[in-house]
């Protein structure tokens, strides 16, 4: 356990190493954050109300999605892609540690940073330009906390196996553009699943996608509350669980085939 | 000059004939791109389902505005890849090369990279005005006149994102890296140029008017086809200006890069 909790700990620290690129998604997202913000307050100039969602609901939404993209690193990682390609898989898999943590504490170690430098100010900026203001609910807060984590898990889950899939092409980045499309648009990532018309919405709601960003913003926002609540978070845990089973028994038959050139 | 155009398209169809050796991964990701892409459209049709309009524009008209930023940055992304990509060229010492040999550096990294797979958004953008035209109603009764100020206004739009992305690159001549904070005006204006001006704020829009003429690759033309006098109360006169506005922008995207050329210091290696 202590060594997983060093590997966390050295991501962690790895990617204090990245603070430009830090501040300029910082950047990316405000401006991301306040277009759609003018596009929701143009909207709602009309009506009150849409979806259960007031205008306050969906700046918040706005805000805490972009906060969550760099935490739940939907785009872009391809750590386990290289080290199939470049061969480093082969040390790493005869390492005595177990190959599934060793890769999710490194990648929770990465989220706690996003977390922290990135969530939290592009939500805080969002606080200050639009005035959005926070829940004072605590089950909403407990709520929200646990989800996070449910959301990090499920999300390394699905990107572990993302990457696995460079074990039989090489590379990961045809199928991993084929999976974008589906974690951008069925996360909520571009507007509150609520708002779809109910038959997207039901196949968005069977869908892991949502339980990464929808789920935690959702529970933050106090959208899903009492039993809706512990059942959003035990769809997550179900997700992770089979996301990890299915990662796991991949990599079992990815390794028994594995060949490495070279020495 | 004509030398320059000829040099340049002699380097782009070699770059395309070898990208049209991978056809399998170019029309996958071409694919994707398109689908992904349209599901951006898809969220603003979602949105519609929930409200009447947006700042005053139906669906089709939004269509409009948004189809024409994405055919304007599809075309800038598809011809100006070398600039996307000049970090690289920076990085590793390579754009030294370039200075050594005859042809004007700026065309030479002009003619790097010419993405045909950029094809995607260009057709989806496309697809998406034709949608937006089918949409409108009353339906337009487009003179060949419009077709004509359709075609200078998406050159016009291009060239200014393309002015954008030379920008972008003369910046990595001194920060070596890519900055990613360049796809906040090229992404993030592609986005904002998706819908009408006249939903943002008045210090934004001046900025994107004035300062990074972006305006002027969707909501000028749109007002103009649409018959529409400007939300704004701007003069009308401003959506004619467009190639005026891309020009100058282009010239002082040339100048910059000048600039930068000029204070330009190798990594060695």
């Amino acid at each position: 356990m202590r060594l997983y909790y060093e590997l966390a700990k050295r991501s962690l620290k790895r990617q204090t190493a990245y603070r430009a690129a830090n501040w300029a998604g910082l950047v990316t997202n405000c401006f991301f954050g306040a277009l759609r913000s003018y596009v929701f307050i143009a909207l709602y100039a009309q009506q009150p109300e849409a979806a259960g969602y007031d205008l306050i609901d969906s700046l918040r939404y706005t805000w805490m999605t972009q906060g969550l993209l760099a935490f739940t690193f939907l785009w872009g990682w391809w750590d386990v892609a290289n080290t199939i390609r470049t061969g480093q898989v082969a040390s790493d898999l005869s390492k005595p540690f177990d190959y599934y943590a060793f890769w999710l504490s490194q990648d929770l170690g990465r989220a706690l940073y996003h977390l922290l430098f990135r969530t939290v100010p592009t939500y805080a900026i969002g606080v200050l330009l639009f005035g959005l203001g926070l829940s004072s609910d605590p089950v909403a807060w407990g709520g929200f906390l646990a989800s996070l984590l449910c959301a990090a898990l499920v999300s390394f889950a699905f990107r572990f196996l993302v990457n696995l899939s460079a074990f039989w092409t090489l590379d990961a980045r045809g199928v991993a553009m084929i999976a974008n499309i589906f974690t951008t648009f069925f996360s909520g990532l571009l507007l509150p699943i609520a708002f779809f018309p109910d038959w997207l919405r039901v196949i968005a709601l069977a869908l892991p996608f949502q339980a990464m960003i929808y789920v935690p913003t959702a529970i933050f926002l106090g959208k899903l509350t009492g039993w809706s609540l512990l059942l959003a978070l035990g769809e997550q845990v179900a997700w992770f669980v089979v996301l990890a089973l299915f990662g796991r028994i991949l990599l079992g038959a990815a390794t028994r085939r594995l060949v490495v050139q070279g020495g | 000059m004509r030398d320059d155009i000829a040099v340049y398209l002699r380097l782009c169809s070699a770059d395309m004939r070898s990208q049209m050796q991978y056809r399998l991964s170019y029309t996958l990701f071409a694919g994707s791109t398109f689908v992904s892409l349209f599901l951006e459209f898809v969220t603003i049709w979602v949105f519609f389902q929930r409200f009447p309009s947006i700042g005053g524009w139906s669906l089709g008209e939004v269509a409009l505005v948004y189809g024409l930023a994405s055919i304007c940055f599809g075309l800038a992304e598809m011809v100006s890849g070398g600039f996307d990509h000049f970090s690289s060229l920076i990085h590793r010492g390579d754009f030294d090369r370039l200075l050594v040999r005859p042809v004007s550096p700026f065309t030479q990294v002009f003619s790097q990279e010419f993405q045909l797979r950029r094809f995607a958004r260009i057709s989806q953008g496309a697809v998406v005005f034709l949608i937006g035209a089918s949409l409108l109603d009353p339906r337009p009764a487009w003179t060949a006149a419009d077709l004509a100020y359709l075609v200078v206004a998406v050159l016009s739009g291009a060239t200014v994102y393309i002015a954008l992305f030379i920008i972008g690159a003369t910046l990595c001549f001194w920060t070596i890296q890519s900055t990613e904070i360049v796809n906040v005006f090229t992404h993030g204006g592609t986005e904002m140029a998706q819908y009408p001006m006249s939903i943002y704020p008045g210090w934004f829009r001046h900025f994107f008017i004035f300062v990074v003429p972006l305006a002027f690759v969707s909501y000028y033309p749109a007002l103009n086809l649409l018959g529409r006098s400007d939300d704004l109360g701007l003069p009308d006169a401003l959506r004619y200006l467009a190639p005026v506005a891309a020009a100058l922008f282009l010239a002082v995207a040339r100048v910059t890069w000048g600039f930068g050329v000029k204070h330009y210091q190798s990594t060695g290696s």
